[in-house]
């Protein structure tokens, strides 16, 4: 029998609390998602019944050795890779681009050569990139985005048309925006052109299923804790014949083939890339987190996008509102902002009123200075919303408008 | 819980009394949080060591409209080193040391919002304090006789010291022959003085003499083509 929502949340302790005097309404999912129970237990139970690390060869050290290869192969099979041994485990997506750009980037662009980013990217796939470009004498180009804050996807088959771009760094969806690309259509006519494509999917993994064999992208990253995971866990996944002929990106423990002292050689991926000790704990709730995602019946899905039609309606009736996300096939997400309210000031009143909703620039400052704005508030859903969560924001909202204008 | 954006603090934050520009102003310093867009700017006309006149202006979040607007209802009229010894005890301890008339002690209890408040005292002190930003200002008004540069990027100034009631330049001369040896100092002294309303003493020296390396880029540019 499936599931109702309110067990669904029941799974989730923190909905339980009360903040501020007030049930939490937690609306910041798309920062990160709460973590249910079975993922708590799963790492708790790692640290009291074993808390080894991984290749030893007594009893507790060998489970943890198999919790890690079966964490690597669930990975695998969640995004449709065609190995394991294509998934590398870093702390988080930030991590995976930084790792990805300072080991294939920087190889590729040995000589120069053109990176290619989008308006939409968060910090964490922009900087590297522009980072990676100055240092290597590259032509770092931004793709734009249209006046309704969407991507021109017509410029950036421009851009990639030109056949010079040696790399596509994009996002799957904004997570300002909400709005989900056509990556599948981009990488294809990257491919024609022999650009290499890294996708940012940290928004889009939980909510769109993910075959990165069908989708062809050279490489994809995403974190653990938008996925009802733990923190501190992430994953670079990339096709293996990227990966074979990389260097290091951090070198010690863990990832050497044999050290002798005139030579090390280095193992193979993924082990290559994952020097000193693994977070355990991260992956083993990492694999707990992709049991539960890919349990949740589908109609949780559908009741996130029900949330966000309802939140629109909503949000829609409130005077001089600025809705940022686009009416359209978004992530469960909606930004807005008011002409003569802060964001902060949203955020920290509907605080009061135990609403948790994210405000400011959201790690997205070339996106927001294209809208010509320097903040804006998000609400974001997760399987654990209802309607209520929605109703106590407006009430905040209204409030707000009250004792601020 | 008591609301962070309790009665007072709002009053404040819809308060315009000191909001606007003041062209003549001898004092002035802005600056923005470009994390969130939180912008201020206080200007100050300070005649005979006293504030006499102050306006500003705040973009922003409420609560950085009210620490604006409560500041400057707070260091209107005073003199100038009580003012800013006022807002230095407000940057040491976040907030007033009286605490019945702490506007801000629920603001300081959520530490993502400090900088809401702190931005303005921050803006007021670097203008109340940095004399010299306003008489570099007004430095580059006043041309060589005989070049097309004026005398601060041509790197005639030396330093630029706020005194206790005033403010002292020193400065030399492209040669000590220059024909407006006399008159030119006088020229300065009067054009900050008359400007800033602040005792004005001009020292002349030509120890180090002037060379053109002391002239900004540009300006060696210009004076050799």
């Amino acid at each position: 029998m499936q599931p109702t929502i309110d067990q669904i949340k029941d799974i989730f302790p923190q909905i339980q609390r009360i903040v501020n005097g007030h049930p939490l309404h937690y609306l910041d999912s798309a920062a990160t998602a709460l973590t249910p129970q079975p993922v708590i237990d799963a790492m708790t139970t790692y640290y009291q019944s074993n808390s080894t690390t991984y290749g030893g060869i007594h009893t507790l050290s060998s489970e943890t050795t198999k919790a890690v290869d079966e964490a690597r192969h669930a990975v695998r099979t969640f995004i449709n890779a065609r190995r394991d041994d294509e998934i590398v485990f870093t702390k988080g997506a930030t991590e995976s681009i930084n790792l990805i750009a300072n080991t294939f980037g920087r190889e590729k662009l040995k000589n120069g050569g053109h990176i290619v980013v989008t308006q939409l990217e968060h910090h964490a796939n922009f900087v590297p990139w522009q980072q990676l470009a100055r240092e290597t004498n590259s032509k770092f180009t931004v793709a734009p985005i249209l006046q309704d804050g969407t991507l021109d996807i017509a410029a950036l088959k421009n851009i990639l048309d030109t056949g010079d771009v040696t790399i596509l760094a994009i996002t799957h969806a904004s997570n300002t925006t909400g709005e989900i690309i056509a990556i599948k259509e981009i990488i294809r006519r990257a491919h024609k052109h022999n650009t290499f494509v890294i996708v940012d999917g940290t928004q889009a993994v939980v909510h769109i299923p993910l075959d990165v064999e069908s989708l062809d992208a050279d490489f994809y990253v995403f974190s653990g804790h938008k996925l009802y995971g733990p923190t501190g866990i992430g994953v670079a996944y990339g096709k293996r014949e990227l990966w074979a002929d990389l260097p290091p990106y951090q070198t010690g423990g863990k990832m050497i083939a044999s050290v002798a002292t005139e030579q090390t050689t280095f193992a193979k991926p993924p082990y290559r890339f994952e020097a000193g000790t693994l977070n355990i704990a991260g992956i083993i709730g990492l694999h707990s987190a992709i049991t539960f995602v890919t349990k949740l019946p589908t109609f949780s899905f559908e009741h996130e996008r029900t949330l966000l039609k309802y939140a629109r309606e909503k949000l829609q009736s409130i005077q001089e509102i600025n809705l940022i996300t686009p009416n359209a096939d978004t992530l469960p997400l909606l930004s807005f902002s008011f002409p003569n309210i802060h964001p902060h000031d949203i955020g920290t009143i509907a605080s009061e009123y135990g609403v948790a909703i994210r405000t400011g620039h959201l790690c997205t400052e070339p996106l927001l200075q294209a809208l010509g704005t320097p903040a804006v508030a998000r609400i974001s859903f997760g399987v654990y919303n209802t309607t209520d969560d929605i109703d106590a924001l407006i009430e905040s909202i209204t409030h707000a408008r009250r004792i601020l204008l | 819980m008591d609301s962070l954006y309790h009665d007072t603090l709002l009053a404040y934050g819809k308060n315009t009394i000191h909001e606007r520009g003041l062209p003549d102003a001898t004092h002035r310093a802005s600056d923005v949080n470009t994390l969130c867009g939180d912008s201020v700017t206080f200007e100050f006309i300070v005649k005979n060591k006293q504030i006499i006149y102050l306006g500003h202006k705040a973009a922003g979040c409420v609560l950085c409209r009210a620490s604006t607007a409560w500041l400057a209802d707070k260091i209107n009229g005073l003199a100038k080193i009580d003012a800013i010894k006022f807002i230095e005890t407000l940057i040491t301890n976040v907030g007033p040391t009286d605490s019945t008339d702490h506007i801000f002690l629920s603001v300081i209890q959520n530490p993502t919002r400090t900088k809401c408040i702190t931005l303005p005292w921050h803006v007021a002190h670097n203008a109340l304090t940095q004399d010299s930003a306003v008489v570099t200002e007004i430095l580059r008004t006043i041309y060589d006789p005989e070049l097309p540069i004026n005398i601060y990027d041509l790197g005639l100034i030396y330093d630029i010291a706020p005194t206790d009631d005033g403010i002292n330049i020193t400065m030399t001369l492209t040669s000590p022959n220059c024909p407006v040896a006399e008159t030119f100092p006088n020229q300065v002294q009067r054009a900050v003085s008359e400007r800033l309303g602040i005792t004005t003493k001009v020292i002349v020296t030509f120890d180090p003499p002037w060379t053109i390396e002391r002239a900004t880029a540009d300006a060696r540019i210009l004076l050799q083509r």
